[in-house]
């Protein structure tokens, strides 16, 4: 029952963070547009920007989850992420402006601009490993958990995606999405910090451990 | 008797080929489009943007982009007469030069091969021609392909055409906007900020040509969005096509009906200015049509939505 419950919230958060990294790359697009303009270029900088802070997110959320396996340090995390996204509509118009002026080349200036959105998806890249270890109970169902929580979060991605590109941007534009966005996260960071607060894990892994020995 | 034949035989072939071959200039002259109607491409190219397609018959020339399974006209030139505008919408883009009081720079976003700038070259020798293209494979067949490099009184210049702005300090007497990649605009330089960037770059008589797709969504939200940015929209059907002027500062109609038939009388264009002008029409719009922002610009969406009721709108 207890299991039951812990799944549920740590797959929903996996299902959210990627409904967010996914919603926010194609904001990405959005807000890159206007100063580098719709070409490949610009999808290339968004793109691989995206993948680098996944990259980073992943071996840091691994090793930081193997250290300290609890809801509430990931949780924190994610609220950074959550006020990083809030504040983003307000200063990314001078913030990409100056970028756009200080680089002639468009790779760069692209690139450049990309990566001052990195910080949050990283963060929330890192959000996969750590379900990871917070739901683990023993070696024998491990692949089954891991399997799980990309699937459910590899879902929320394509609803982000669609969400965004098909829904959303109709109605509602970038900054109200971006908001949305940080809303979304901050339940995340919530349900992450006051659900999930128990070191039981990592008991179950000492328990596996010491049956290990035996 | 049979001599005599022979003679006549003779003189009729010597008449027919030169006759033939001018009738077929002259087709050519006349409409470069039917001409170009059929045939293989001549050139192709894939660049980072569009692929592009060159076909030529004689002294005409054409680039079509290829997008979602149809072929785009993008261009038609005639090499051999730089005054011949063979596309109806880039006839109706010249109504612009009207409009201003001087005209010493002119600028067009999105260059293609680059027609409506040669034809303003002709007329105005003393104005400095800028043509900015993102697309370098596009700007190397209008080198090439569509006689631009021999043209001294072009600059060309690769570049985004809002980041061209951005980073201009110039202003224009007259802005042409074609920036269409295979029958889209980029969804940038359809937004609020965008025609407020444009409108700073314009002198105080200026006017950008904005020549866009009619029947969808986005034409209705275009429309709005510049007229929302500038005190006088005036718009002309050509074809499928609306060209819309938008001008910097309040245009009065008899001032520009003047400066048309007096621009007329002392440079003969071949496509008379006052003729065109009364082409105008007043385009009832929708309300509910959306402003584009760079913060709200569903263009791609729009573009998909046929308009509703468009033909009554007129």
């Amino acid at each position: 029952m207890r299991t039951g419950y812990r799944s549920t919230v740590v797959l929903l958060s996996a299902f959210l963070t990627g409904l967010v990294v996914m919603s926010f790359e194609m904001l990405l697009g959005h807000y890159l547009n206007p100063y580098f303009g719709s070409s490949i270029v610009t999808w290339g900088a968004i793109i691989s920007t995206v993948l680098l802070s996944l990259t980073c997110g992943y071996f840091i959320g691994g090793s930081l989850a193997d250290r300290h396996p609890h809801g509430r340090t990931i949780g924190t995390l994610l609220l950074a992420s959550a006020a990083y996204f809030a504040v983003l509509p307000y200063v990314s118009e001078n913030l990409l402006m100056a970028i756009a002026m200080a680089f002639e080349d468009v790779r760069i200036g692209a690139l450049t601009s990309a990566s001052i959105f990195a910080a949050p998806l990283a963060i929330l890249g890192m959000y996969c490993p750590f379900a990871v270890r917070l739901l683990m109970q023993d070696r024998e169902h491990s692949g089954g958990v891991a399997g799980r929580i990309y699937g459910v979060s590899t879902i929320g991605s394509i609803v982000g995606t669609l969400g965004v590109a098909f829904y959303l941007v109709l109605h509602i534009g970038t900054r109200n999405i971006t908001t949305l966005v940080a809303g979304i996260t901050f339940f995340t960071a919530l349900l992450n910090i006051f659900l999930l607060p128990s070191n039981e894990v990592l008991g179950n892994a000492q328990k596996d451990r010491a049956n290990e020995t035996a | 008797m049979h001599k005599k034949t022979e003679r006549t035989r003779l003189r009729r072939t010597a008449l027919f080929w030169p006759l033939l071959l001018l009738s077929v200039a002259a087709a050519h002259a006349a409409d470069c489009r039917m001409s170009l109607s059929s045939g293989e491409p001549t050139k192709w190219a894939e660049s980072a943007y569009n692929r592009i397609f060159i076909y030529s018959a004689g002294p005409c020339v054409k680039m079509t982009f290829r997008r979602v399974g149809m072929e785009w006209d993008e261009s038609v030139s005639n090499r051999a007469d730089l005054k011949d505008l063979p596309v109806q919408y880039t006839r109706v883009l010249t109504i612009a030069s009207a409009y201003p009081e001087t005209i010493k720079k002119v600028a067009m976003l999105g260059v293609g091969g680059g027609s409506t700038l040669n034809y303003f070259s002709q007329y105005y020798p003393d104005a400095d021609h800028i043509g900015v293209e993102l697309d370098p494979e596009v700007l190397k067949f209008a080198k090439s392909d569509f006689g631009l490099e021999a043209n001294p009184r072009i600059r060309l210049v690769e570049s985004d055409g809002r980041m061209f702005l951005m980073r201009s300090k110039d202003v224009f007497d007259i802005v042409i906007l074609d920036a269409y990649r295979g029958g889209y605009v980029p969804s940038h330089m359809l937004t609020k900020e965008f025609y407020l960037l444009l409108r700073k770059h314009l002198s105080q008589t200026g006017v950008a040509a904005i020549n866009l797709h009619y029947g969808t969504e986005l034409f209705e939200s275009s429309l709005r969005t510049i007229q929302e940015v500038f005190p006088t929209v005036h718009a002309f059907p050509a074809g499928g096509n609306v060209v819309v002027i938008a001008a910097n500062s309040p245009a009065q109609d008899d001032q520009i009906r003047e400066r048309a038939s007096s621009r007329q009388q002392k440079l003969d264009f071949r496509f008379p200015l006052p003729e065109m002008l009364a082409t105008r029409k007043v385009y009832f719009g929708t309300s509910k049509a959306q402003i584009l922002t760079d913060d709200f610009s569903p263009a791609n969406q729009l573009e998909q939505m046929k308009s509703i009721n468009s033909e009554r709108r007129w």
